[in-house]
């Protein structure tokens, strides 16, 4: 990366952190109470909303992840995208006119309104703050790795900027001035990833369109210097002179060396050099290379591209179908996705937002899968680097030189940080939110002061974390994240709203089963260590079993509640009334405009 | 100028768009009479159905993809405008779909409930139509009784109502 590359895209990532904290300035002066901290006031639209809603769910994860992960692992990974769309629609059938109707602001709202119980209210609050930081933790980790490979700035640099911003804006102006800046982010972002995305078409077409999908293993366009990263076992598919520099095969080498075809192992830190035309040793974390022989129909096609055939992870059917299960059941309860919903009117208006959103995000992710396919051509030495991530901020670069080099990379560098600020915002205004309400203890307890010093706890526990983590796919970690959301949140709503025999101890019980599985999968995962059974498909994607288990939990819990309180005498009628399901029921149900009595018998 | 008085709003509750003033078929909602109990039941088991007419064609449609996929190699050979199958499908070709069947859930519950709004209303008018009637057959069975009053204390009057 040049130095005019890297001084335009320092630029750019300082004006998008100066126009959201000067925009957030301004939503400050509208912010007058501190009901405004939490939700935006009326003053919201709904096509700014749903503006407003894409712009904070696209992520790293979204940005650069899924073009990383379509580089490494081929048209398996389209799933993915698919997955943040179609969630969306499960929210709109299942979940989003009801829980508006409900006038609950947060999950644990909800918990407590549907259920009135303080304990289920106090673990809803738990599991938003886990869910945040774990979907924080990429975001702050993207950070610091765009700013650390478009400007050389040490990997912390990034990661503290974001959370500087992320703070300042959330403690100034709350939700109000953040919802503009989500709005305007949305736009920002489809064309920081658009916009490339065209010129670097134009650019491959006029370089003769060279197909990326069939053809050779990796061969290096241009010289190309790879450091890398960790100790890596590689696959070399062609016989090849390379210059290294460092471990090779547990000796130390240093200069020319020829790599002969086969199996070899990099150390931390090696340097590798190679020469225009040179083929591309392939991690054998990303791809197991088959031999083409054996190959059967289908494979024309260069394996890579191919469904089916994820490379080097295991059980891709299974891991498809699990992934597909997180994403879309996990949506609904993410914290930042429900919390931008009550910004609505009402019922009706939730429905309409949500489809526009659809739309928006749909429009989005018809970029990313470009630029993966693009890398496999112009950025082959990510896979031997296992920076996957990084394809969407260094294609420009390769792809183009000068002034067009260096405006594009600003554009999708500007574009990248949108994505980690305005996510981060949004899940660090709804962490807060939680934290400052039912966790805090004290005077502090929901109101400005507790909020802003909530906030900090928000921002810096995953920050830190970030620092100190191994480094995960930012998109793998997101996808812990919907599947945690998608074992604990996604029973009790599916449950609780559509359901009157959920009882609180029943919820009680599927959080439990459900966080606790899928908590464990995570640490599993995160953690880098599979335990002694099991495939590494299956704690990588655990909503497969982690899902139907929680609400199985859920079910029969509050099934053995109801029937030991008709036990102990209860009549059912009265049973039924405990859980406060049907006043509630009713006003989460009958649609706008009907003549029905306000709720008399909800607990407040 | 002074700064007026910091208000602690821990959790203000917006609550449910404002209701007007009840109907005695709404009362019947909320108290959980069995004439309640029908409607409202009727009502979530139709908005039920519709979240299932539209995730089950989805979920089918696209969980048979990875399956079609994984047993059919082959696809990934056909290619359209350069593009193997399977990229224009899963990268283009579900976004309308998804977008569709949005759309269409939208229109099937506010149609739904527009429905049942109707229905609740016209119960709401038809009672209270009854209730008049009432009102009125009970007045004039009182002008019945002062006429025949009258007609006791002073039989030669002709009769007036």
């Amino acid at each position: 990366m040049n130095d005019g590359t890297a001084w335009s895209a320092a630029v750019a990532v300082a004006a998008v952190a100066v126009v959201t904290l000067a925009v957030g300035a301004w939503g400050l002066r509208l912010s007058r109470t501190t009901s405004d901290f939490y939700v935006a006031g009326r003053a919201v639209s709904a096509r700014w909303n749903a503006s407003a809603i894409g712009g904070e769910y696209l992520s790293a994860a979204s940005f650069l992840g899924v073009a990383g992960l379509i580089l490494g692992f081929g048209a398996d990974m389209l799933w993915y995208p698919i997955g943040y769309t179609a969630g969306y629609l499960v929210l709109l059938t299942l979940v989003a006119a009801p829980l508006r109707r409900s006038g609950a602001y947060t999950l644990p709202d909800f918990a407590q309104l549907r259920l009135g119980s303080i304990r289920v209210r106090r673990v809803c609050a738990g599991l938003v703050v886990v869910i945040g930081w774990l979907y924080l933790l990429p975001q702050f980790q993207g950070a610091g790795l765009t700013l650390h490979t478009v400007t050389g700035a040490p990997g912390w640099v990034g990661t503290v900027v974001v959370a500087g911003v992320v703070l300042l804006n959330v403690v100034a102006g709350g939700m109000r001035s953040v919802t503009v800046v989500q709005a305007l982010q949305y736009w920002l972002k489809l064309t920081a990833i658009a916009v490339p995305a065209v010129v670097l078409l134009m650019a491959w077409h006029g370089d003769g369109a060279p197909d990326p999908v069939t053809g050779d293993r990796p061969v290096a366009r241009q010289a190309i210097t790879v450091t890398v990263p960790t100790d890596t076992p590689v696959h070399v598919w062609r016989t090849a002179v390379v210059g290294v520099d460092g471990v090779l095969d547990s000796r130390p080498v240093s200069g020319q060396v020829r790599l002969t075809e086969g199996d070899h192992r990099f150390g931390a830190g090696t340097v590798v050099r190679l020469a225009s035309g040179a083929p591309v040793p392939v991690s054998r974390d990303i791809e197991v290379v088959r031999d083409v022989d054996d190959a059967g129909p289908g494979t024309e096609v260069a394996g890579w591209a191919a469904t089916g055939q994820a490379g080097a992870r295991d059980h891709p059917l299974y891991r498809t179908y699990s992934l597909l299960l997180a994403l879309l059941f996990g949506t609904m309860g993410l914290p930042h996705v429900l919390v931008r919903f009550y910004t609505n009117p009402d019922g009706h208006a939730a429905r309409r937002t949500t489809v526009v959103v659809i739309g928006l995000l749909g429009l989005f992710y018809l970029f990313p899968p470009i630029y993966g396919a693009l890398g496999r051509l112009y950025a082959p030495d990510l896979l031997l680097s296992g920076q996957l991530d990084t394809v969407v901020l260094l294609l420009p670069g390769r792809m183009l030189d000068g002034a067009a080099a260096d405006a594009v990379t600003a554009l999708i560098t500007a574009g990248a940080f949108a994505a980690f600020l305005s996510t981060a915002s949004g899940l660090t205004v709804a962490v807060s939110g939680v934290l400052s309400q039912d966790l805090l203890r004290g005077r502090m307890r929901g109101n400005v002061a507790g909020f802003r010093r909530a906030a900090v706890i928000a921002v810096a526990v995953p920050a830190v974390l970030s620092l100190l983590a191994q480094r995960v796919l930012l998109a793998d970690t997101v996808g812990l994240a919907f599947a945690l959301a998608a074992s604990t949140f996604c029973p009790l709503l599916v449950l609780g709203i559509w359901w009157r025999r959920l009882t609180s101890r029943g919820a009680l019980a599927g959080l439990a089963v459900g966080g606790t599985l899928s908590c464990l999968a995570v640490a599993v995962t995160l953690g880098g260590r599979t335990p002694g059974f099991g495939p590494p498909a299956v704690w990588a994607q655990p909503a497969a079993w982690t899902v139907p288990l929680a609400f199985l939990a859920m079910i029969v819990a509050s099934l053995v509640d109801a029937a030991r309180a008709r036990r102990r005498g209860m009549t059912r009628a009265a049973a039924r009334r405990l859980s406060v399901a049907g006043p509630v029921m009713v006003m989460i149900h009958t649609p706008e405009g009907l003549d029905v009595p306000p709720d008399s018998g909800r607990r407040r | 100028m002074s700064r007026p008085a910091r208000v602690r709003v821990t959790s203000p509750r917006m609550g449910s768009a404002h209701r007007p003033d009840p109907s005695p078929l709404g009362r019947d909602l909320t108290e959980g009479t069995r004439l309640g109990e029908v409607y409202m039941r009727s009502l979530v088991r139709a908005q039920l159905r519709h979240a299932v007419a539209v995730l089950l064609p989805a979920g089918l449609v696209l969980g048979s993809l990875p399956v079609l996929f994984a047993t059919r190699p082959e696809l990934n050979d056909v290619r359209l405008l350069t593009v193997p199958l399977p990229w224009l499908l899963l990268g283009v070709g579900v976004y309308p779909l998804i977008l569709l069947a949005a759309w269409w859930h939208r229109r099937l519950a506010e149609s739904t409930e527009e429905a049942f709004t109707e229905l609740l209303e016209q119960t709401a008018r038809a009672a209270a139509t009854d209730a008049d009637r009432a009102a009125t057959d009970a007045d004039r069975a009182t002008a019945d009784r002062a006429a025949a009053d009258r007609a006791v204390a002073d039989p030669g009057a002709p009769e007036r109502r």
